[in-house]
């Protein structure tokens, strides 16, 4: 079980694998994936992950996901971005270095706006983009859960559910019974790289 | 996907025989209140009779385009989200014959309404009587005949693809509309643009904006979203497609509501700036009087109670989740939209200030009435969802991803 992804991985000795990271296993149809999802949650565990080869119904629901905080720093940074765009027009043009430019004032809400409005959606998708990646802890060049040898499935026919370490209590084989009786398939304790 | 077939299999996908009748003849009563006030007021004050008909026909014209825009765009995005709506929003597309009908009284009372109609004002107007190529009456009229027949040719064709379906499921339907749709937004967003400089804009005719075209078709949108929602929430408080259209589906209605009312803030903050900023008389004229007097409250009404507070409530996830709150809101953007398009219309027409008149509401009444009823009579004919679509299972088991 544990030499089974060496066979990619030829320069990496078969022995040389960090501490459990995971236990992993395949189902084959999504129903079975969220019935196990729920029953996984019910024995305590949750830190869980699915892999499937297309968005599954309902599954947020079962895996317990709560609405991510992305939404918050968005709005956090468009509104910093507004004070940023009105307090750099009205230093600048206003307070620092006042010209009259085409009879203008100074300084108006009218022209400001424009401005205004690009910078909040700059500093906005900025957060938007940067913060998902941050949220997700990328970019990373690889990942644990590839140490699955059947993990390619989940990109096919499979739908990988992987329970993670929560802590340092980690009982590997009390999980892949468990996970067995639920009907999965492969199931395998995943190793981080050595 | 599974788990969540056939929730919706207890709706009836056909009007019952006691609701239709019981709303039939609300809507009756509505338009024969409204017509008779509006029979009485053209005798009794001609000039007003056709001020508040012109506002009242653009703001009932303005849902059955916006409907067209939508039934065109759901075609053309090949949304599945939406088939379970479509046909309510077809049968508000059909409300154009109506539409057009309901228009023509504007065309006898140009003289009250344009000034470029009068010919010793033109002949003495430099500005004017170069116009006059283009704004004159036998033109005018012929061009809204123009526009009303081309946003029927299109409503015709794609309601009768869409109930041909209902009985064959034939899919090359989908792919007819859709084509036809791909050109039909475009001559759709083209000509309204025009018809509403014809028909707004033209009430001060010294003025222009290339804006105003889309200012209104923005207004189109919103105002049918709003529409479209408050009539699916009437429908789920009677037990009709209660389980048919979801959450799922009034979040995606309420983003369309959100979209529009900053998409209409967006047309009119630019055609604001501009013309602010360029300072040039014969554009700064449109807002001068517009910000001074009893019209300085309605300007500032629409900049905050039609977009600023419908902005901070709909943008929250929550809020186009929540029945209750979407539903406020569609029912205070649909007045928000009444302001708007009174606020264009009589803001030119009485430049000294807001003069309320019991004509604006006989008009509004006869409207409602009308296009309620033509609307109710075309949803009772066959089955209200699209149950040939090949998408329509799809659509009924949607979720936000």
């Amino acid at each position: 079980m544990a030499t089974a992804h060496t066979e990619d991985r030829a320069m990496v000795p078969a022995d040389a694998q960090g501490k459990p990271f995971a236990v992993a296993t395949t189902f084959y149809s999504t129903t079975d994936l969220v019935d196990a999802i729920r029953a996984v949650r019910k024995k305590g565990y949750r830190k869980l992950d699915a892999h499937t080869p297309f968005p599954v119904h309902g599954i947020d629901e079962a895996m317990g996901e709560k609405r991510s905080k992305l939404g918050y720093v968005i709005a956090a940074c468009g509104i910093a971005g507004i004070l940023v765009a009105q307090g750099l027009q009205y230093w600048t043009a206003a307070v620092d270095y006042p010209l009259i430019i085409g009879g203008k004032p100074f300084y108006a809400v009218e022209f400001s706006i424009p401005i205004t409005f690009e910078l909040m959606v700059l500093l906005a998708s900025f957060a938007a983009v940067f913060g998902m990646l941050a949220f997700n802890g990328l970019p990373r060049f690889n990942h644990p859960v590839f140490n699955y040898s059947h993990y390619a499935r989940a990109t096919d026919d499979g739908f990988v559910l992987v329970v993670e370490r929560d802590g340092n209590h980690f009982e590997p084989t009390a999980i892949v019974e468990l996970l067995n009786e639920l009907g999965g398939d492969n199931t395998e304790i995943v190793h981080e790289d050595a | 996907m599974a788990q969540h077939a056939s929730h919706s299999a207890a709706d009836s996908f056909r009007l019952s025989e006691g609701t239709f009748t019981k709303v039939k003849n609300i809507l009756l009563a509505i338009g024969a209140i409204g017509w008779i006030l509006l029979v009485v007021g053209f005798f009794v004050d001609h000039e007003r009779f056709h001020h508040s008909y012109l506002l009242n026909s653009v703001y009932a014209t303005t849902f059955a385009v916006g409907a067209l825009f939508f039934v065109m765009i759901q075609h053309l995005s090949g949304a599945t989200w939406s088939v379970v709506i479509r046909r309510i929003s077809e049968c508000l597309m059909m409300t154009l014959p109506l539409a057009f009908i309901l228009f023509l009284p504007n065309m006898i009372g140009l003289h009250s309404l344009y000034e470029w109609t009068h010919h010793d004002v033109v002949a003495s107007d430099p500005i004017l009587s170069r116009k006059a190529g283009y704004l004159n009456e036998p033109f005018f009229i012929a061009r809204t005949i123009f526009y009303f027949c081309v946003w029927m040719f299109f409503a015709f064709k794609l309601w009768g693809w869409s109930v041909a379906q209902d009985n064959d499921r034939n899919f090359s339907y989908t792919e007819k509309s859709k084509n036809l749709s791909a050109f039909g937004v475009l001559v759709l967003t083209a000509t309204f643009g025009l018809a509403s400089m014809d028909w707004v804009m033209s009430l001060m005719p010294h003025w222009f904006s290339t804006m105003f075209g889309v200012y209104m078709y923005a207004g189109c949108a919103l105002s049918f979203t709003g529409l479209l929602i408050l009539i699916c929430l009437r429908f789920r408080a009677n037990g009709i497609l209660a389980n048919a259209i979801s959450e799922e589906h009034y979040h995606d209605l309420g983003k369309w509501l959100f979209a529009f009312n900053t998409f209409w803030a967006y047309c009119a903050f630019s055609q604001y700036m501009l013309i602010w900023y360029g300072n040039l008389t014969e554009e700064t004229i449109f807002f001068r009087h517009r910000f001074q007097g009893s019209w300085e409250p309605v300007s500032h009404l629409l900049i905050i109670g039609h977009f600023f507070i419908p902005f901070g409530i709909l943008i929250a996830r929550w809020a186009k989740r929540h029945l209750m709150v979407l539903g406020v809101m569609s029912a205070w953007l649909l007045v928000m939209h009444y302001v708007d398009v009174y606020w264009l219309v009589m803001g030119s027409l009485y430049q000294d200030g807001v003069q309320l008149h019991w004509l604006d509401l006989a008009g509004l009444l006869a409207m409602v009435g009308s296009f309620g009823y033509v609307f109710w009579i075309r949803l009772a004919k066959q089955s209200i969802v699209p149950v040939g679509d090949l998408r329509f299972e799809r659509s009924l088991n949607f979720h936000q991803a």
